[in-house]
């Protein structure tokens, strides 16, 4: 399965990041889709080389395999979310898969979390009602519902900068532990 | 002797050039319609920024079809 409009696989898009992103490959380079994706390879090589160097035992690879396949599927572009326009020539739009990544990267940016899952439910109409379901993995010995709370309040906050969703509830599911140091 | 711009590296060029605008990915230009798609800075907001995106194209073409996607947030 290739990802975007690039023509690249999943394991291609790794070797990519692997090699530096070089040669640069403008395929992958302009391909929104490619970016997301790479954005969340870099974030979860980040955590496995820090467990590595910190002597911890690296993320399980069963949880790491269900995560790329995730990404991979989750940050398709999808279909066009609208954002108002008070010019009728104008159309202006924010795609399901820049939403994903965005509820994706937010999540992961609190110190200790990865995101494992993200489903999005979303009606058809401008003011329709966003649901957001995450399932997390969470640093051994972090408050776990305090690392919850702070995902899920970090997702809101940007989907009310960057959407103009009525957002609803945003339910985070601790389903996985990680071990390393605070 | 200077090349003249495409109408396509013109839009480009008001694209790229508009504040919160952190990648472009697609333009398409026709007789009757422009196309973008973009990529925001998180610092930016993006319905601001798309908006500002499409003022910007307005600009450039009035009798245009504007529309304007943004594809990343990052």
């Amino acid at each position: 399965m290739t990802v975007g409009s690039s023509g690249y696989t999943l394991d291609e898009l790794s070797d990519y990041l692997d090699r530096g992103r070089q040669p640069a490959i403008p395929e992958i380079d302009g391909d929104a889709e490619c970016q997301a994706v790479l954005a969340s390879l870099e974030r979860v090589g980040s955590l496995s080389r820090e467990l590595v160097v910190r002597d911890e035992q690296p993320l399980d690879e069963s949880f790491l395999a269900g995560l790329l396949g995730s990404i991979t599927r989750e940050l398709r572009a999808g279909r066009d979310i609208p954002l108002a326009s008070s010019d009728p020539d104008v159309e202006i739009a924010i795609t399901e898969g820049a939403i994903r990544e965005l509820v994706r990267a937010a999540g992961d940016s609190v110190p200790g979390v990865l995101v494992g899952s993200c489903s999005l439910e979303l009606g058809e109409q401008l003011g329709d009602e966003l649901v957001v379901r995450l399932t997390i993995s969470v640093l051994l010995g972090l408050p776990v519902h305090s690392a919850a709370e702070a995902v899920r309040q970090r997702v809101y906050s940007e989907l009310l900068r960057h959407t103009q969703l009525a957002i609803g509830p945003v339910d985070v599911t601790v389903v996985d532990v990680h071990e390393g140091t605070l | 002797v200077i090349p003249a711009l495409t109408p396509a590296e013109l839009v480009e060029a008001a694209v790229r050039a508009t504040p919160g605008v952190k990648s472009l990915f697609t333009t398409s230009v026709t007789d009757v319609a422009i196309t973008v798609s973009i990529g925001v800075d998180p610092a930016a907001q993006a319905p601001v920024t798309a908006a500002a995106v499409a003022a910007a194209i307005r600009a450039l073409a009035p009798d245009a079809l504007v529309s304007v996607r943004v594809s990343r947030v990052a």
